[in-house]
């Protein structure tokens, strides 16, 4: 399990992060300033810091070189949307900068790949009776193995990574086909329906009217 | 060409013409007076030698012979030439066309050219001409004669070298005119310099006005001169003044306006991030149902937070902008009454004064800031005090708290928009960040003063002087 670093002074954002990080299946801490957020990372190791900008004590940008320095990658959430602050977020070498009001969405997908960027895992998904071989590439219903175009095998983890979690077509769209293709939504569709076809998963991706789709797990 | 350029010309060539016409006038008269001075002087000698041959001849009696009669002419006539000498007068006489004797140093045969003359009557039996011979001006005049019965014709012709008086002429006219250009010249020169000068603050006063258009609405022309051009300068400087006035006013409330709404769209931002936030956590995310009721009451939290920012926004911005004049004397009982009944416990009024003099509603407002802010910064059941009284002139407003005060660094900032001594506990009151911007532009709308007198740990004390109406 994943540990993130939530720093934002702001309370209701700092519980509106922690309650979706948990429910996502991170484990998190929160700090409301710069000084608390140093005291922190003095303590204990983080997989990814989720930093605001204007803090007491000491802004995000001073934060920057600690974080740096304990090996924590950053992803800045701020209400300064000026460019200037985005090229400078970015210029120190933060993974990304997102400025509010933003998707919450939106920055799980953004920490999920830098999660996994910095962890490589050839791991092995399993949901409700299909298997994801990473490594291979290989997808596995009931043992036998499912030949997937890429986009579906694509969609696919998007979908298992994030169980029960209601996506919207166009954030599918932008997440896995890419913000620079113009596709329709009706693509989405099409995928989806391929999908339900060769995992037999017509109950399993449930479409949420006038929302999306999710995919629905029984958690234990 | 210039607007001096134009008038001197014009008043030259005015100038030229009539005195030019004025010397060729006096000049003209001049000449012809002179002349007739010498025709008037050839015709009294000629008729002096006619009368005096005549009378001459007759008083010889007796008849003579034709010959006799010439001789006797000629006779009394050089004699007459020897005695009537004067400069230049030449006397000449001829007999039936011919020469008897010429006194004359010119051709006599120049001075009987009579064909292109009218012929003399009884009125007028002088006949002049004149001539040019050698270079010189001769006036020729010339009259017949007779003697006793005889028909013999004699003439007399008096030349008169008027070269003297033609070069007189000419130098009048050179004098005359040159007189006159060098006049013209020089009044041309002063009337040029002149209007130069006079004109010039005009030329100043464009290049003024094309550089107060051009945004440097400093400028002035500062023109000194008292005339009519000297009104214009200070008419404009007074123009620029209030523009410059203007511009600068609307460029503050232009300033504050773009700070407010660049402060505003930034403070929007916090609640809407928490709306958006929650809502879509609400949305897309598998919460149990107590997850849900955090998400749903932090929307309506964050919504009440905008609201009160939206509405303490409009308040300022309706203050900025110009608020009707509603100042009136009002009873202070009814602004106490009215605030007792919002904030019945906590709150002492001390009221001195009988009138306040102003808006009922904005100083009300005014009021249940300071008390709203008091009681936020107050611990527990300590009191906070309302005082208002007249001292010198001024209705004076004073609310008094034992709350945690305002450090001294802040004291300054905190009648800005958005600025806030601790960030976290304001917004968790409930705070926008604009209670005190309000009250201080209400009480500068007033034409008064909001001072604050803090000590931390111990008091705040907000005081707000505004000129009470004299009677």
């Amino acid at each position: 399990m994943y540990k993130i670093l939530i720093v934002e002074d702001d309370p209701s954002i700092r519980q509106l992060l922690e309650m979706n990080f948990s429910v996502a299946g991170y484990q998190c801490d929160t700090a409301a300033s710069g000084k608390e957020a140093l005291d922190q990372i003095a303590g204990q190791s983080y997989d990814l810091a989720v930093l605001d900008i204007m803090l007491p004590e000491a802004d995000g940008f001073e934060l920057f070189p600690h974080m740096e320095k304990a090996g924590i990658p950053v992803i800045y959430v701020s209400a300064k949307g000026g460019e200037a602050d985005r090229v400078k977020g970015l210029r120190l070498g933060a993974e990304d900068y997102l400025v509010k009001p933003f998707s919450i969405l939106e920055l799980l997908v953004r920490m999920e790949k830098v999660l996994e960027r910095r962890n490589p895992k050839n791991g092995v998904i399993e949901v409700c009776g299909v298997k994801i071989l990473q490594g291979e590439r290989m997808v596995l219903a009931g043992g036998e193995r499912v030949e997937l175009k890429p986009m579906e095998y694509a969609l696919l983890l998007m979908l298992a990574k994030h169980p029960n979690i209601v996506f919207s077509r166009e954030q599918l769209l932008n997440e896995v086909w890419g913000e620079e293709y113009f596709g329709e939504t009706r693509t989405v569709d099409n995928h989806i329906a391929a999908l339900r076809r060769k995992l037999n998963w017509s109950e399993r991706i449930v479409t949420v009217h006038r929302v999306g789709y999710k995919l629905e797990v029984t958690l234990p | 060409m210039k607007l001096w350029q134009k008038i001197s010309a014009v008043s030259i060539a005015v100038t030229l013409l009539t005195m030019s016409t004025a010397v060729s006038a006096i000049i003209a008269i001049q000449a012809s007076a002179r002349r007739r001075a010498d025709e008037e002087q050839i015709r009294s000698s000629i008729d002096v030698f006619c009368s005096n041959c005549v009378s001459a001849v007759s008083a010889q009696g007796g008849v003579y012979r034709d010959v006799t009669l010439q001789s006797m002419v000629q006779f009394y006539f050089s004699q007459f030439a020897s005695v009537l000498r004067y400069e230049n007068v030449y006397y000449s006489l001829s007999a039936d066309g011919e020469y008897l004797f010429n006194l004359c140093p010119y051709d006599p045969a120049l001075l009987s050219e009579q064909h292109s003359l009218p012929e003399s009557t009884e009125e007028e039996p002088y006949l002049f001409r004149t001539l040019s011979e050698q270079g010189e001006s001769l006036l020729v005049c010339s009259r017949s004669f007779t003697v006793s019965q005889s028909q013999q014709e004699f003439r007399v012709y008096i030349t008169k070298n008027v070269s003297e008086t033609e070069r007189q002429i000419t130098r009048y006219r050179l004098i005359g005119f040159g007189t006159l250009a060098f006049a013209c010249a020089v009044s041309a020169l002063l009337t040029a310099l002149l209007l130069r000068s006079a004109l010039k603050p005009i030329a100043l006063l464009t290049k003024t006005a094309d550089a107060i258009s051009k945004g440097n609405y400093r400028l002035r022309t500062d023109c000194s001169s008292h005339d009519e051009i000297g009104q214009l300068s200070a008419a404009f400087d007074r123009m620029s003044e209030a523009m410059e006035g203007k511009i600068d006013s609307l460029d503050q409330e232009l300033e504050q306006k773009e700070f407010l709404i660049g402060a505003l769209s930034h403070e929007i931002k916090t609640p809407m991030t928490a709306v958006v936030g929650y809502g879509e956590t609400l949305l897309r995310m598998p919460l149990d149902r107590e997850q849900q009721m955090v998400c749903a009451g932090k929307i309506v939290e964050a919504g009440r937070r905008a609201e009160t920012l939206s509405r303490k926004m409009m308040e300022l911005i309706s203050l900025t902008e110009q608020h009707p004049d509603g100042k009136r004397q009002f009873l202070v009982s009814g602004l106490v009454e009215s605030l007792r009944s919002v904030y019945p416990q906590r709150v002492r009024f001390a009221v001195k004064a009988e009138f306040v003099y102003g808006d009922e509603t904005l100083l009300y407002s005014l009021t249940a800031n300071l008390i709203q802010n008091s009681l936020r910064a107050s611990p527990g059941n300590t009191e906070v005090t309302v005082s208002i009284e007249e001292k010198g002139g001024f209705t004076v407003i004073e609310v008094r708290d034992q709350g945690c005060g305002i450090p001294p660094e802040h004291i300054q900032h905190v009648t800005e928009p958005f600025y806030r001594v601790d960030k976290d506990r304001s917004r968790k009151a409930g705070g926008a960040g604009l209670g005190l911007a309000i009250c201080s532009r209400i009480a500068a709308w007033h034409g008064g003063t909001l001072d604050i007198e803090s000590r931390v740990g111990e008091r705040t004390v907000v005081r707000v002087s505004i000129p009470a109406l004299t009677t």
